[in-house]
């Protein structure tokens, strides 16, 4: 990289180290009393600004210095640190996609910011600081280096919308009313929130707390009193529930190819996301009771993500009718409910125990606490919770298990509902296996398996049925046949 | 769509392969951080004494010293199974072993090889081969532990594995 790159370092480094000096020096000067004609603030200002120049002077030497970056074999090799050293290699056909950066004082040295992509989502950012013609001869070395297969890949397939579907907005109210309405608790959560940070000071600290002091011993409730309010509660989540899935899913229309899936939805502003075929890697299908007993069920198609996605936002909820035959033939070929089964396994009680110990905990806790505090009647809470956290624990017992088929495999999971991740073999990047200490008396593992958009554990496996899977999974993910 | 038979006795477990140790000076990396972690928070102890609470500061020390004892004495068994395994499709990690863990990552999945070293590696000569990939989970496979020499080849060979097979 050239001198230009070790200004732009320095700049960089300047920003960041001035404004926490800047900050300690106005408060050491404040708290100091000094006069602004008094020499002694002035010193202490200049060997402030000394001192911040001195310091990022320092940094921008020990950041450039190591930094090289040089195109070997095909190869970027990036070396950069001091006390963390690094040889990177990204081999250029890895290259997803490049972004650059020029602010103004990359403009004033000519300079250019390099951030390469691959698909890599937890790599750090590198960024390489060319100037014009350094930048276009990496440009061009990257364009020669890219495999004809990977192009095709990545170009985008036509848009050309074979089909288009409406889905039902009474079936999306139907499913809406069908989940767990608690989810609601999140968007009151936040209202409150909002509402809080907008009373003003006086009112929050003086009004209310008065209010409260006056009436505390009014304020003291009994348990039919709190059934009440936790009902009149529940209400209010419900209908916000039910307001935020309208307003995000409401008339929902999907356009559609054999390449691209193309949603637009939404009550007051109307959003579209697109799904390619080949980015999609997992389909996971949830139905619980209701949902089984009205024929709907719950959708969402998971992408790949990469270290420029922001968060699995763009992992579309579909609500509404049962339609994941459709979405499954789509993706999986029509034969996939033919397809025979190669191995399946289910969890052994390693499920319950994971999930029954913390509210066991939790529980006991409580139940503690209140017979300590002679509040008997309180205690049906932790009793109730205590209950619902065993039937939970069953239920997650009794559903975990993985299915592999010839091209792709079943994660189910879930606890009340169930919960079916589909996932093709083309889309695993890593396969893990983990124990615990019990294992050497249970003989039993867990089966870890991630892919670019989603990861699934499939706990409390028997070891001989997890390690078989590992295998077959590690064969099936790389057969090019 | 392919209905290719998989049959399982003739997969190589990868439980029965023979995984190769990191170098022997990992023992003593290991030490010198087990050692540098529990002199800081032996000195964050010792603040106990300028509290209150003055005699906190002998049990939480006592516990201390046990946890460094424990951790000291797993050291060796910890390096012995520690160890990494190439095959003709991955590579393979093998580590822990109080939570023993495996971990397999495709060669055609990988996008990135560094290799790396702090100041206590640097002090002992060692070096470590991160490998990125694109998963969501388990997003990359670290192998601590080598001479600069087997670093450096398994980094070459992963990049030569690439070139030969790029997906």
């Amino acid at each position: 990289m050239s001198a230009g790159a070790f200004f732009i370092l320095f700049i960089k480094m300047l920003k960041s180290v001035t404004a926490p000096v800047m900050i300690f020096i106005a408060f050491d000067i404040i708290g100091s009393g000094m006069d602004i004609v008094d020499i002694r603030l002035w010193i202490r200002l200049g060997t402030a600004i000394g001192a911040c120049v001195t310091i990022s002077l320092l940094l921008a030497a020990a950041a450039y210095f190591p930094r090289k970056f040089y195109i070997k074999d095909g190869n970027i090799i990036y070396t950069r640190g001091i006390i963390q050293r690094e040889n990177a290699c990204i081999p250029l056909d890895r290259v997803h996609s490049l972004r650059t950066r020029q602010g103004l004082w990359y403009r004033l040295f000519k300079m250019r910011g390099i951030m390469l992509d691959t698909l890599a989502t937890r790599a750090e950012e590198i960024e390489l600081i060319l100037d014009e013609a350094d930048w276009q001869s990496l440009l061009s070395r990257i364009e020669k280096e890219e495999h004809p297969k990977q192009t095709d890949a990545c170009t985008p397939p036509e848009y050309n919308p074979v089909s288009s579907i409406r889905f039902d907005n009474g079936k999306l109210i139907l499913d809406a009313l069908c989940q767990n309405h608690l989810k609601g608790m999140a968007v009151l959560g936040g209202l409150v929130a909002v509402v809080l940070e907008h009373i003003d000071d006086y009112f929050k600290t003086d009004t209310i707390t008065d209010y409260a002091t006056s009436y505390y011993d009014k304020l003291t409730l009994t348990p039919t009193g709190v059934g009440v309010i936790l009902f009149a509660v529940y209400i209010m989540v419900l209908l916000l529930w039910l307001g935020k899935i309208l307003l995000r899913y409401y008339d929902m229309e999907m356009s559609y190819d054999k390449h691209l899936l193309s949603f637009t939805y939404g009550l007051l502003s109307r959003m579209s996301s697109r799904f390619a075929y080949d980015k999609i890697c997992t389909i996971w299908v949830k139905r619980n009771f209701f949902e089984k007993k009205s024929g709907l069920c719950t959708l969402m198609l998971k992408q790949a993500l990469n270290v420029t996605a922001e968060n699995e936002e763009d992992n579309l909820k579909l609500y509404g009718a049962d339609t994941s035959s459709f979405f499954l033939k789509w993706w999986l070929g029509d034969e996939y409910l033919t397809e025979s089964e190669i191995i399946s396994a289910k969890s052994g009680k390693g499920v319950f125990y994971r999930s029954f110990v913390p509210g066991l905990t939790v529980s006991a806790g409580a139940i503690g606490i209140l017979l300590y505090m002679q509040l008997i009647i309180w205690i049906l809470i932790p009793a109730l919770y205590l209950l619902f956290v065993l039937l939970r624990s069953i239920y997650a017992m009794r559903k975990s298990r993985i299915t592999l088929k010839e091209s792709y495999f079943i994660v189910h999971n879930g606890r009340f509902a169930d919960i079916e991740n589909y996932v093709k073999y083309s889309t695993v990047e890593v396969v893990g296996i983990r124990r615990t200490p019990f294992s050497r008396w249970f003989h039993r593992a867990t089966l870890v398996i991630s892919t670019p958009g989603s990861s699934f554990s499939v706990i409390s496996l028997k070891e001989t049925e997890a390690l078989q899977i590992y295998e077959i999974l590690l064969n099936k993910c790389t057969d090019k046949s | 769509m392919t209905n290719h038979q998989i049959f399982l006795e003739k997969i190589t477990p990868v439980e029965d392969l023979l995984f190769e140790h990191v170098n022997e000076k990992y023992r003593s990396v290991h030490i010198a951080v087990i050692i540098l972690i529990y002199s800081v928070l032996a000195v964050l102890g010792l603040l106990l004494l300028f509290t209150d609470y003055p005699i906190w500061c002998i049990p939480a020390e006592i516990l201390i010293i046990i946890s460094a004892l424990i951790n000291l004495s797993i050291v060796a068994r910890a390096w012995k199974f520690k160890g990494y395994a190439m095959r003709e499709n991955d590579i393979t990690y093998r580590s822990g072993i109080i939570f023993p863990k495996l971990t397999t990552i495709p060669f055609e999945r990988i996008q990135q090889v560094s290799v790396k070293q702090n100041p206590v590696s640097k002090f002992y000569g060692l070096f470590t081969v991160e490998i990125i990939n694109g998963a969501q989970g388990l997003s990359s496979l670290t192998i601590p532990g080598l001479t600069e020499e087997r670093a450096n080849q398994i980094k070459n060979m992963v990049i030569d594995r690439l070139k030969h097979d790029p997906n």
